[in-house]
């Protein structure tokens, strides 16, 4: 070995020699090394890397060694030495930087992709649902745009005019008492106690023929308790036209009822009063869950109907003030959360507003 | 309203079912609340006349009596001194069974100090006849029948009805005459098609005045009074038959002249009262109650009157009783009364509804008088009152009658008089669509109704009547609607075509436009909540000091209208986050009130994740803005505003820790923020975390913003020929143009302004001949120290327009802005 090292300078053999011997003593420890990538162990091997670097390739390294030796050199063999050398510190070179290469997308690889975990929810959990009301809405606006109704907007906050003198109400009229109302302190205004506020404000601006629906929320002064709400939604529909007739309102409850509840739900009429219907009708349907055979039902209590709407045919004072003598025409209104409750069997109105998100009312 | 089946079965004479007569009510539209059948077993109970009484000889508190039983004479024993040989008494008997205040009885013969008792006189207590009036503490004495010893022997059980069904019906606002059980009668004879027996009235014609009295009227709240005076008037118990039938229609028996009054009111629906005529002096006088005046009522509770309420007084001025509500307790009906006062009148309902609500007092009277009962029924009324006591107390004489009519109402003939309707036989049968419609049939059915029905020309019914809800035509469709049944009209319809014009619908743009954001933010995983639109004001003035207070609010937690959406949906979010969702996404669209009713539509976003995901709080609230963000970008494009047009500021809410508003084409329409701490001192026990991120849009001003630009048009766009145009030329490429300007100062609403212009500049330079469509207007580079900017327009050439032509249309853009604007390109 002391041969070998001392007589490299002038014997090219010896240097191959010696120049294979250290490749051979380094690539020992690129196995080393890639024993510690092997087992993840990135930072060590990191170092390592950088331990082989400062043996082989810095300024005290073996490289460079050989290199400052190149002055006692033969020159019939310098060229060669040095080539020889500059080739095996490419070697080394160029399998550090594979390594270092190697290393770093094994790092990369292991921190963002190694433990990566579809199930996990890194930006939300919510599931978007929608309130039973809403849904509901949504089919009766379906159904009657179906049947060639248009949809028109509400408004809530309204005039004694409209609420109630328009539809045939007088102040002292004893029908005032079915709808307690709230008042706004200091002006005239008051919280609509149906959507049939509306009626006249659309026949206002519309001119017949037309078949209108509108919905919203109303307000009237009852305490909470299971079926009552100071706050609840209804729908309010109305055709104006030449000849309409209390048959064509019957036909047209009836393909309602059809649409929403299904073609086998049959309808029962029986005379009712509003002020602003003439005659007027309390509608019910026969009961969509045991067709009337189940006597301890849980929808219908046995009764085989349920009250699901009034209507009647508009009174002709309303159509006559807005100069409408010629026309005729149909008026009926329904509580939403009536038909929510029964539709999916909602026990309590006041879960509608109590929004528990675990609750039945979303789905 | 309670109705009686056996009642009913009476006065038809006739044996109809407990179905036949609920269905009949149904049918004619009378709400049935409920029915009930109530039954009364009364075996072994006899009633008997007292022939003999002795003291016991073996025990002090003992009495020994005979009891005629007409086929038997029994010794009955009782511990009451106060019966009298000749008294009416009930026996329970052997084997008759009492059940009474948790009580089990079994009577059978008992050995009582020697003497044997074949049973036990009854007091009300045994029969559980709690309401029912008798004279006597202990046993009681009844009245049976004017004609009782006809009843002397016979069981209880043969005399009254054991059985009955109790109908509850609630009657509809606009028919007051149902609350006179006659009226409702009458109905239910066109449906069951029987004949109903005319009421026996009492005929004034032949009598003369024998007291000096006077009747007047002073107030404009009395129509109109009537006053008999009735002598020898004998004050007892009613009859137990009729007690009982009182009792079970929630009638409280008081002596046979009240119990007759409130049996006609029942029947008639027009009320009556009664004074004991000798408390009386000189004239009644029906006036305005005097201010702080003092009624010392039945109900045995004084009341202070006011001007507005009526008073019936006399020539000294007493208070004899509160008009049509009330009488006084010291000049009502007492057994000692010999003489009364019949009073049968009508008053004004406002006046009566006004007074009962203002002193809290509502009474069977006062429910009707406000209801408006026609004036006519007072005349029917106390004809038939009259009637009653002459045939309860045949001694009993009519000394006096008068009617006085208020002579200062208007109207008061027309009120007073029958109604004449007149109705066209064709339109009835055009308004119901029932063709087949027979005028017999019509006048057969009003007849009975009680209407006088004339038939002209062979098609206008003319009918005359006293009912107040009958005033026009379509109320007689009404009438022979129901009485049709409204099923036949069902069946009718099943094979109809409907008869009304079709057109194509529409949809409120506000709607679609609700629907465009409800839409977004449920696929942007929000829940759609709804929540009360009343709140409490305390904690809306959190959001601002404007709410809408309401004046008649029914507890302090909803006693304001919102101010905004915002409002519930927080409250919602904080239920939720007590309950345990710490994380939530909600959002709510409803209506909320802020010097005007706009729709608004508010968010909620909590997100627990927020340590483990994002770094710091503002990346937080910048990734959740962006979602809020990006929905306005898509909603706005297509309505053709575009994201240059919607900024962004910072600003200052009371509530917000850090707070933006949004500003669309320069107007604000919306904010977004995160709360602070004072938010959860407003909510009561509020524990909602600070990184709480709220967002409330006004919808309403959204969509006036959007139907005013220029690019929007809701009725003119004719989409089909639009799109068939655009997508022919759609190989045209799309043309460039980058210019920049110099602005003078102001940057405010730069943006909007030139973007305005430009699509104002291009409606007008459109033609026949030249059509293009700006698609895109940005903003390229802003070198603000050189208050320079450079924009880049996109058109898109429905034709090939030459070059020259889109120069020009540049030119007079620029030139535009540079009138109007003093912006010079560069």
């Amino acid at each position: 070995m002391d041969n070998l090292y001392t007589s490299y300078f002038n014997d090219i053999e010896n240097l191959k020699k010696l120049i294979e011997l250290k490749k051979e003593e380094f690539n020992q420890k690129i196995r080393q090394l890639d024993l510690l990538i092997s087992l993840k162990k990135i930072s060590e091997a990191k170092a390592f890397i950088d331990n082989l670097k400062s043996e082989y390739i810095s300024k005290k390294g073996v490289v460079y060694n050989l290199l400052s030796n190149i002055s006692k050199v033969d020159n019939s063999i310098k060229k060669e030495y040095g080539s020889l050398v500059n080739l095996f510190k490419d070697y080394i070179e160029n399998v550090l930087k594979e390594k270092l290469n190697e290393i770093n997308i094994f790092e990369i690889k292991t921190k963002y992709y190694v433990d990566l975990d579809l199930s996990v929810d890194y930006l939300d959990n919510f599931i978007n649902k929608t309130h039973i009301i809403d849904r509901v809405i949504k089919e009766l606006e379906d159904v009657f745009l179906s049947l060639g109704f248009s949809i028109f907007d509400g408004i809530e906050i309204d005039n004694e005019y409209y609420n109630f003198e328009a539809l045939n109400i007088d102040k002292y009229h004893p029908a005032r008492d079915m709808w307690d109302t709230f008042y706004i302190s200091n002006n005239n205004l008051l919280l609509r106690t149906h959507t049939s506020n509306m009626q006249v404000r659309i026949m206002e601006k519309i001119k017949p023929p037309f078949k209108v629906i509108t919905y919203g929320k109303c307000y009237r002064r009852d305490n909470l308790d299971a079926t009552h709400s100071f706050q609840f939604h209804q729908l309010e529909g109305f055709a104006v036209d030449k000849d309409i007739s209390f048959l064509d309102l019957i036909k047209t409850l009836q393909d309602f009822v059809n649409l929403m509840f299904g073609n086998d739900i049959d309808i029962k009429l029986v005379p009712s009063y509003f002020p602003f219907t003439e005659p007027s009708a309390e509608v019910s349907i026969s009961c969509f869950l045991c067709k009337g055979k189940n006597d301890n039902c849980s929808i219908c209590k046995g009764s085989g109907y349920l009250e699901i709407l009034g209507c009647g045919m508009i009174n002709p004072i309303i159509l006559n003030n807005l100069g409408l003598e010629d026309y005729t025409g149909f008026a009926f209104g329904m509580g939403i959360e009536r038909i929510a409750m029964l539709k999916y069997e909602v026990s309590d109105i006041r879960y509608f507003y109590k929004n528990n998100l675990n609750s039945v009312i979303y789905y | 309203m309670l109705l009686s089946l056996n009642l009913i079965n009476k006065y038809f004479q006739y044996n109809f079912s407990i179905g036949d007569v609920v269905n009949s009510l149904l049918d004619i539209g009378v709400q049935v609340e409920n029915y009930y059948k109530i039954s009364r077993d009364y075996k072994n109970i006899r009633i008997g006349k007292i022939v003999f009484k002795e003291k016991h000889p073996n025990a002090d508190k003992l009495y020994v009596c005979k009891v005629d039983f007409s086929n038997e004479i029994l010794q009955i024993l009782t511990a009451d001194e106060s019966v009298e040989v000749n008294d009416i008494v009930l026996v329970a008997l052997k084997g008759a069974v009492l059940e009474f205040q948790n009580n089990k009885l079994v009577i059978d013969i008992k050995k009582m100090k020697g003497l044997e008792s074949f049973g036990m006189m009854l007091s009300t207590t045994e029969l559980n006849w709690d309401n029912i009036r008798a004279i006597g503490d202990k046993v009681a004495k009844f009245n049976f029948d004017k004609n009782f010893t006809n009843n002397i022997g016979k069981y209880l059980n043969d005399i009254i009805n054991t059985t009955d069904y109790i109908i509850e019906i609630q009657p509809f606002a606009n028919r007051p005459d149902y609350f006179g059980f006659y009226h409702i009668l009458k109905e239910l004879s066109v449906k069951l098609n029987k004949d109903l027996p005319d009421l026996s009235l009492s005929d004034f014609s032949t009598l003369s005045n024998e007291y000096k009295f006077d009747i007047e009227i002073l107030t404009d709240k009395c129509r109109v009074y009537t006053g008999i005076i009735f002598d020898n008037i004998k004050i007892m118990p009613s009859n137990v038959e009729f007690q009982l039938l009182l009792d079970s229609i929630n009638i409280k028996p008081i002596n046979n002249i009240v119990d007759i009054t409130n049996f006609v009111m029942y029947e008639l629906a027009n009320p009556l009262h009664a004074f004991d005529f000798n408390f009386i002096k000189g004239k009644i006088v029906v006036r305005n109650a005097y201010n702080q005046e003092l009624l010392q009522a039945l109900d045995d509770k004084d009341y202070i009157l006011s001007t507005d309420d009526i008073v019936i007084s006399d020539a000294d001025n007493k208070v004899l009783a509160l008009g049509g509500i009330i009488g006084s307790r010291n000049y009502s009906i007492f057994d000692s009364t010999n003489t009364i006062l019949l009073e049968s009148a009508s008053f004004d309902p406002i006046s009566i509804r006004r007074t009962s609500k203002r002193l809290n007092i509502y009474t069977n009277s006062s429910k009707r008088f406000e209801k408006d009962i026609p004036i006519y029924y007072s005349f029917l009324a106390y004809k038939r009152a009259s009637f009653l006591i002459k045939e309860f107390l045949p001694d009993s004489q009519i000394r006096f009658i008068l009617s006085k009519v208020n002579k200062n109402l208007k109207n008061l003939d027309k009120a007073l008089d029958l109604k004449t309707i007149t109705a066209d036989l064709d339109k009835i049968k055009k308004y119901l669509g029932f063709k087949e419609l027979e005028l017999d049939n019509i006048k057969e059915k009003f007849t009975k109704l009680g209407f006088l029905v004339d038939i002209l020309n062979n098609k206008d019914i003319i009918i005359r009547t006293y009912r107040k809800d009958l005033n026009y035509w379509w109320d007689l469709a009404e009438e022979i609607a129901r009485f049709q049944g409204y099923n036949f009209f069902k069946n009718k319809a099943i094979n109809k075509n409907i008869n009304i014009s079709y057109f194509k619908p529409h949809k409120d743009f506000s709607l679609k436009l609700q629907e465009d954001f409800k839409n977004a933010f449920i696929n942007n995983n929000f829940t759609y909540v709804i929540g009360y639109n009343l709140l409490n004001s305390e904690y809306l003035k959190l959001f601002n000091e404007k709410y809408l207070e309401l004046f008649n609010p029914m507890s302090n937690e909803y006693n304001a209208y919102r101010n905004y959406v915002l409002a519930s949906t927080l409250l919602i979010a904080d239920y939720n986050y007590k309950q345990g969702y710490k994380n939530l996404k909600i959002f709510e669209l409803g209506h909320s009130y802020l010097d005007y009713e706009k729709t608004e539509l508010a968010a909620v976003i909590l997100n627990n994740n927020i340590n483990f995901l994002f770094k710091d709080s503002k990346s937080y609230f910048i990734f959740n803005f962006q979602i809020i963000k990006n929905i306005f970008y898509n909603i706005l494009n297509s309505y053709g505003i575009y994201r240059d047009l919607i900024e962004f500021r910072e600003s200052n809410y009371k509530f917000l820790e850090k707070a933006y508003d949004i500003y669309v084409l320069d107007k604000k329409i919306a904010f977004i923020g995160t709360i602070n701490y004072l938010v959860n001192e407003y909510i009561k026990d509020g524990e909602l975390p600070s990184y709480t991120i709220v967002f409330n849009l006004n919808l309403s001003e959204l969509q006036k913003i959007i139907e005013n630009y220029p690019n929007f048009s809701i009725e003119n766009q004719d989409l089909n020929t639009k799109i068939k145009k655009e997508y022919q030329l759609i190989e045209l490429p799309l043309i460039y143009r980058d210019f920049s300007v110099i602005i003078d100062d102001n940057y405010n609403n730069i943006l909007f302004n030139l973007k305005k212009e430009i699509l104002e500049v291009e409606k007008q330079f459109n033609n026949d001949k030249i059509r293009f469509k700006i698609i895109d207007f940005y903003l390229l580079d802003n070198y603000k120290e050189l208050n320079s900017f450079t924009f880049r327009i996109v058109i898109k050439p429905f034709e090939n327009i030459s070059s020259e032509k889109i120069n020009e249309f540049l030119d007079l853009y620029l030139n535009k802005l540079n009138k109007n604007y003093s912006i010079k390109r560069r």
